[in-house]
């Protein structure tokens, strides 16, 4: 994985310009999510890595659906069979960020105009880091 | 191309505002890589533009410097008591006032890391080796003689016979009361508690005490001896318990065999929690370095130069070893980062 990433990472060319922050916007208020434009430089990603990637980190279980198993049992039709088994789903960790990264994380955000979405959007942000393609039963 | 921690590190050289240099300490101290550098960088420019913390909180001309000092710090560890804050700008003004000579053998700028103790981003608190057992060696030392002292005492009583009411009297009143110190139990205690060195004053005055007592009984009479005796018995458990923190209900015999299990014990105990705290320490300095640089960063974008993405690489791989072996062998992880928004 880490040399997934670090592949990656050489190959990855920088922040992207963003001018047009308005459909960031409307996609952000009528679904609620939105993948934002690349904020980061290389070097702020690697150093962003390695704090998220902080043993210390306490990870709290979340069983979430997985769409791919989903599938996968429609198209078995043995769907209703394994609606309630543990292929539909996967395990994932979720643990608070690190409080300076999370200001980090904001700052940029803001820099980039995002955080004015909402008056109140620095206050209410929060920023958690997901551990996922864990062992199922890691968290189980 | 210069690297980002070249163009940090001449930024520091070159910074005027103490505030920044002092916000440049703060995020650095205590790394113990190379990064430290910048820590060093900008004390030493804080020394050249003679910036100093006043020593003495009744300095109120000067006193907006430790208030600066005391707010960046509080921002940083925003958990830590008034007290702690205060013995943090005393270790950095250690640091200011420092000779030349002195400051350049330094091998580590420590303010708020030293011994372990911090409330900030070292978690170290949670492996931190209690007090009471990082002191067992001589904790263990001034119970032997203590001991040894009793044993005496009750040779001594053994000697004497009976064990008379007088005779128990008379031993355990020589503790207490040789300095006239304490006529209750409490006093005496609080006392100890004061003098700081508790257990080796106890033995020279039990000594003392030892020596002064048959006068002090053949000068008074019996009777207004054990009124006294009788008030003072309680007085001399109080200071017992006082002095020892862990005090085995039934005693037992020492003897070489346990006291060098005793302290084989100890030893492979603190080696293990040594190199526990050594692998949490060295995670905590990667955190310090990795948040530290990516503030600078934020501040001042660049990119790095080919030897410092190796290492950062390199601290990259370390960490995901930490976690391989932390959770599972051949664990696969993909970490995302992802901000949620509550609007």
């Amino acid at each position: 994985m880490v040399n997934e990433t670090i592949q990656a990472l050489e190959s990855y060319r920088g922040p992207d310009r963003v001018e047009n922050v308005a459909a960031f916007h409307d996609l952000l208020r009528k679904r609620g999510w939105a993948v934002t434009p690349k904020l980061w430089a290389r070097a702020e990603l690697t150093c962003a890595a390695i704090v998220a990637l902080d043993p210390t980190l306490v990870y709290d279980g979340i069983r979430q659906k997985d769409r791919q198993g989903e599938n996968l049992a429609c198209r078995t039709r043995s769907f209703l069979l394994t609606l309630f088994t543990d292929d539909t789903v996967q395990s994932r960790g979720m643990a608070f960020m690190h409080e300076k990264l999370q200001a980090i994380v904001v700052a940029r955000l803001k820099r980039y105009g995002i955080g004015r979405a909402a008056p109140s959007m620095a206050e209410a942000l929060s920023a958690v880091v997901l551990n996922s393609n864990g062992k199922k039963c890691m968290f189980e | 191309m210069d690297g980002a921690f070249d163009v940090l590190f001449r930024n520091i050289e070159r910074s005027t505002d103490p505030e920044e240099l002092l916000k440049e300490i703060i995020k650095w101290e205590g790394v113990s890589s190379h990064a430290q550098l910048f820590a060093f960088g900008a004390m030493q420019r804080l020394r050249d533009l003679g910036w100093k913390i006043p020593k003495y909180a009744r300095d109120i001309q000067n006193e907006g410097r430790r208030l600066m000092v005391k707010e960046l710090l509080s921002r940083e560890y925003s958990r830590v008591s008034e007290k702690t804050l205060n013995v943090y700008v005393s270790n950095f003004n250690k640091f200011l006032r420092m000779d030349d000579e002195e400051f350049k053998k330094l091998e580590r700028i420590t303010i708020t890391h030293s011994r372990g103790r911090h409330g900030g981003l070292m978690a170290l608190s949670e492996v931190e080796i209690p007090v009471s057992l990082s002191a067992v060696a001589q904790l263990g030392e001034r119970r032997i003689e203590m001991e040894e002292e009793e044993e005496e005492e009750e040779e001594g009583l053994d000697e004497s016979g009976e064990g008379t009411d007088d005779d128990v009297d008379e031993t355990s009143e020589d503790v207490v009361f040789e300095d006239g110190l304490a006529s209750d139990g409490v006093a005496g205690e609080a006392a100890d508690e004061a003098d700081g060195s508790v257990a080796p004053r106890r033995s020279s005055r039990a000594r003392a005490g030892h020596a002064g007592q048959q006068e002090s009984v053949a000068e008074s009479d019996s009777g207004s001896v054990d009124a006294k005796v009788h008030s003072r018995r309680p007085a001399r458990r109080a200071v017992q318990d006082s002095f020892l923190v862990e005090r085995p209900s039934k005693r037992i015999a020492l003897d070489s065999s346990m006291m060098l299990n005793d302290l084989l014990h100890t030893t492979q105990w603190v080696r293990r929690m040594h190199t526990h705290m050594q692998d949490r320490a060295n995670q905590c300095m990667m955190l310090v370095q990795a948040l530290a640089t990516l503030e600078a960063l934020d501040r001042d974008p660049r990119e790095f130069s080919p030897k410092e993405q190796e290492h950062s690489f390199g601290l990259l791989r370390g960490r995901a070893e930490v976690l391989d072996n932390l959770y599972m062998k051949g664990e696969r992880f993909m970490v995302l980062l992802v901000c949620v928004c509550v609007v």
